[in-house]
Formats: C-alpha cells, structure tokens, sequence
C-alpha cells in the first residue's frame, strides 16, 4: 500500500531531475513537464492516502488488540475464545485446537475431536506454556505468519487458552466417562439378552426333548401301571421345570421388548405383575434400544418393589422435543440406587416427588 | 389330515413328525425355515401347516410372518404356530387379521399327542386355538376394580373356553351343559363386560384376549 506510490514518488522524481537536466528553464508549455507534475501530483497523494491507510489499520489492530486482552481478562466463558481470537486477528477461518495429552488428541472448545490439518494456504501456531503443548492455532498465512501471532496472542491470551484448555479437558473427560458408562450398561444388556437366547435354543430345548421322550415312553407303557404312574410324575416335574426356566430366562432379558417394543412387553409385565398396571400413553414410534431397555426398567423396577395393593400403578410414556418422559404413579418406596445409575447412564434424570417416579430420557 | 411341518430345531422338528405318523397323519414336508415352508406349502397344499416361530435368519418372529402369509395366499390351510414365549401379544398379532384357522400353542403341549392332533384338526376346521396357559395369564392380571370378578364362576369359565378358541359346542361338551346354555352365558358375559363384537363370530376370540389384554391398561 505505502510501497508502490513511494516507488512512483521516487520514479516521477528521478525523471523530473533527468528532464530538468535537458531543459533547466522548465517551460510549462513543453510536454515532459506537464507529464511529470502529473505524475508527481499522483504518487504523492496516492502515498499519502498509504500512509494514511498503514496508520489507521496499525491503530485499529491494537485497539482490537487490547479489546481481546480486556475481555480475555474477564474470563471469557468456554468456547468463546476462537470467537474472540478470529475476530480480533480479523481471520474468520481461524481455529483453535486443544491437546489433550492423556487422551493423545486435539478436541474443539465442546470436546469433540478434531484434526488440525496442514495444508499449504495455512499456517500452524503451537501455543506452548511451560514447555507442554496446549493448543494448535490454525488461520491464513496470508494475515499472519507464526511470528506475528505469537506476538500477537501475548501472555493474557495464552493463561486464557491454557484455562480453556482445562476446561475442556474436563468436558471431554466427562463425555468420555458418559460414553462408557453407557458402552458398560449397553454390554451388560447385550450378555443378559445373550443368556435369554442361550436358555431358549439350550436348556429350555433340551428339556423339551426330555419331555418329548418321557411322553413316548409313557404312552408306550400304559400296561404297567407303577411305571406309567413314576413316568408322568417325571413329566409333571419336567414341566414345571420348563416353566420355571422360561419365566427365569424372561427375568434375566425380556425378549419381547426388542421384538415387539414397549407396548407390548409392558402388557407382559402387567399381565404377571403382583399389582394392578394401568398404562394410559405409550410412545407411538419404536425408539433404541438402550431408551426402550432404560424406559422398560424404570416400571419394571418399580413394580418389583411395589405391594400388591388395590391401589396400582398407573404408567404414562410421552415423547415429546425427543425426550421420552416416563412417568410411573403410585409407587410406595423410594427408585433404587441401581436405577438412578441406569438413568444417568442413558444422560436421563430420574427424579422422585411422593410416589410419582419420573424419568427423562433423551432419544436423540 | 396332510401336514407339513417347519422348525429349525431337528429335535423337535422329528419328534412331531413322528407323533403325527404314529397317529396315522401323513407328513408331507418338512422345512427348517421360513421360505422353505412357504415354497413347500405352495407345491404341496397340506391340509395344516405346523410352525416354530423363531426361526433363521433373525430367530424372532419369522414364524408369525410365515402363518400370516400363508393365511393370506391359502386361507383354506390350517396354520399352528408353536412357541417358547407365553406372549399373548403374539398371540393377538397372530389371529387379529384373519382369526379362523389359526391357532398359537406352547412347545410343551404338542408333545402330548392328543392335544398336537385337536389343534391340528381345529385349525384345519377354520377354528382358533388359543394356548389355556396365555388365557390363564390374562385371565391372573390384576386390575383396579376388576370387572371379572362380577362374572359368575360359570361365566368365567365360559369366557376362558371362548378366549381359547373353543366353539360352543366344544364347551358345552367340556362343562356337561347343554349347547343354549352355552351360548346365554356367552351372551350375558360379554353384555357384563361390554363387549359389542358378535358372540357368535370367529372375531369372538379376538375381542375377549384384546379386552382381557387392554382393560384398564389401554393407552387412551
């Protein structure tokens, strides 16, 4: 902006100098003058409007400069430093990445993992503080080169982007215990569903085949009295054996409940349940399993400690801005421990106001 | 009768067909899953068709998506569905659009020969049949002021039979009473429990597991 009028300036002058050499009595009648005072006239304003231009930029660099150290000073909340920082730089593309070095990844100001790629048109800062890595800024080359930044961001933005840093290693340490809360309570499910599948093509098929040979040994042996009467004893018991193992494989894993959904597998619990179940609304779509499995918990749980009294429980399930609300009334002792945590481990609350359990569980 | 048989488990698969041959009933067909059956049942016309409703490739209810086709494309076969799961659910999924000729048994009862062959043949009759162990469930729900409790013991009984899939004739049989008998307590039961389906319709069955299943309990 200053380089090319001052060059101009130079060039108009050196030529004046020439010509005036030629023609000391600077006739303005003759051309070459009049060229060169227009020339001269041109590079002068046209560096006075650079110089003019480099002074106002250099200003209002620092006044935006010192507007990002004052509100880096009042603690900025997380995720507003890259806000801050493109906006002062004057570099909309400008990224920040933190690195996190137990995890050995760089995460964004929320946590996400991101990968801060080189590539020609841009330039990598590291910011570093006591001798460890924290954050990786990315942004155009063109504005600035790492020299520049690095003067730039000064002390006051590094203590504000190692304290982002803390911050986000937080969140990122709390999503990561989130999500393998619920990697823990998803396998859990999964072994559980895997015993249910493993007693019904095993065991229980088993004891059908036993139940089947007893049968036929038993019609073939209608002579013999005290033989026939020993074999259907044993049938009556293998029976009820069956049916002791299905009612244990159901206890363990609801089958119905992936197969057919809520609606369905809540009938089931009604239909053996030691009180009364009213079920007023269900969802009208299928969700995930893991929302289905918690929802399906939080009633199962509750009428597993309820009295059987003329009273009941009355259930409602309504999925609205993709939550599922499951609200179960009438319960008379307080959600165990277990329940809160299966809860929490799908990112719902449960909560608890006389009698009436509520849990809400996020579907998205 | 003419019967073919599908469950992917050999065991049981061979020891129906060998009750069902022992009882003087041809086998024709037997199939260890889903598509089999149906392409069986299509070149073979069986009179009834016997189907385990777990079955590959998803070992969940293959089954019933067989029986409901195969309703659909040949309603003149009987088609009996067999079961590890006491689901009235499934159950209700299996006879709620066509409910004659259908029928939903537990495993453990067909190896009682008796009980495989009256399933059979009332299924083939376009009869329903109904596990007693599913209307013995709904039937010990509880339930906040428990409209079965008004009905006589008689009434309840009936009722029972009829959720079975038991015609009227049948029950009368079973209680020593006569066939008018019967059908007065059918009538006076479902007026009791409000229900308008006809009592003389194959939609009977239907009505009383739906009302037995969703009393009290009905998303609203």
């Amino acid at each position: 902006m200053v380089t090319a009028p001052a060059a101009l300036a130079v060039t108009a002058e050196v030529c004046y100098a020439a010509v005036l050499r030629g023609d000391p009595a600077e006739s303005p009648e003759r051309n070459p003058f009049v060229w060169i005072f227009f020339a001269r006239s041109a590079a002068l304003t046209a560096l006075a409007v650079g110089v003019t231009w480099y002074v106002v930029q250099r200003r209002r660099r620092r006044s935006a400069f010192l507007t990002l150290v004052n509100e880096l000073e009042m603690s900025p909340g997380i995720g507003s430093l890259q806000a801050l920082l493109s906006r002062s730089l004057g570099d909309n593309s400008l990224t920040v990445a933190y690195w996190l070095s137990r995890a050995g990844r760089y995460v964004d100001a929320l946590g996400h993992a991101v990968n801060p790629e080189v590539d020609q048109d841009r330039a990598m800062t590291t910011i570093v503080r006591s001798g460890t890595q924290v954050a990786v800024v990315s942004h155009e080359r063109a504005i600035l080169d790492d020299q520049t930044l690095r003067q730039r961001i000064g002390p006051a933005a590094l203590l504000a982007i190692d304290n982002e840093r803390l911050g986000v290693e937080l969140t990122a340490h709390l999503q990561e215990l989130r999500l393998s809360r619920m990697r823990i309570v998803t396998a859990a499910d999964e072994a559980r569903r895997q015993i249910e599948r493993d007693l019904h093509d095993g065991a229980q098929q088993r004891l059908l085949s036993v139940l089947y040979e007893l049968r036929l040994a038993s019609s073939e042996s209608q002579e013999d009295a005290h033989l026939s009467g020993a074999l259907d004893a044993l049938i009556e018991g293998t029976q009820k054996s069956l049916v002791e193992l299905r009612e244990l494989a159901q206890g363990i894993f609801p089958a119905i409940l992936d197969e057919a959904g809520l609606g369905a597998a809540l009938g089931t619990l009604a239909d053996q349940a030691g009180c009364a179940i009213e079920i007023r609304s269900l969802p009208h779509v299928r969700l995930s399993a893991p929302v289905e499995r918690t929802a399906y918990l939080v009633v199962s749980e509750t009428v597993g400690a309820a009295h059987a009294r003329s009273g009941g429980l009355t259930v409602n399930m309504d999925l609205c801005d993709e939550t599922l609300t499951v609200c179960v009334d009438g319960a008379d002792k307080a959600p165990s421990e277990y329940l809160a945590d299966r809860v929490g481990a799908a990112g719902g609350v449960l909560s608890v106001n006389s009698g009436a359990i509520r849990a809400e569980i996020p579907c998205g | 009768m003419r019967i073919t048989v599908a469950d992917d488990s050999m065991l049981t698969r061979e020891g129906i067909v060998h009750l069902l041959s022992v009882a003087g009933h041809e086998v024709v067909g037997q199939a260890d899953d889903a598509d089999r059956l149906l392409s069986l049942v299509q070149a073979l016309r069986p009179d009834a068709v016997v189907i385990d409703i777990r079955m590959p490739p998803t070992y969940t209810d293959e089954g019933l998506v067989a029986a409901q086709r195969i309703h659909a494309a040949f309603p003149e076969i009987g088609v009996l569905v067999l079961s590890q799961y006491v689901e009235p659910s499934y159950a209700i999924r299996l006879i709620e659009d066509h409910p004659e000729g259908v029928g939903y048994l537990l495993k453990e009862r067909v190896f009682d020969v008796a009980i495989l062959i009256d399933a059979l043949r009332r299924v083939a009759d376009r009869e329903t049949v109904v596990d007693p162990t599913i209307v013995a469930r709904l039937f010990g729900r509880r339930r906040v002021a428990d409209p079965l409790d008004t009905l006589s013991e008689r009434g309840a009984e009936v009722l029972g039979l009829v959720a079975e899939g038991r015609s009227n004739q049948a029950i009368a049989a079973r209680l020593h009473i006569t066939e008018r008998t019967v059908e007065s307590h059918v009538t006076k039961t479902f007026l009791q429990l409000g229900l308008t389906d006809d009592p003389g319709s194959h939609r009977r069955v239907l009505a009383v597991l739906a009302y037995l299943r969703h009393q009290g309990t009905a998303p609203r």
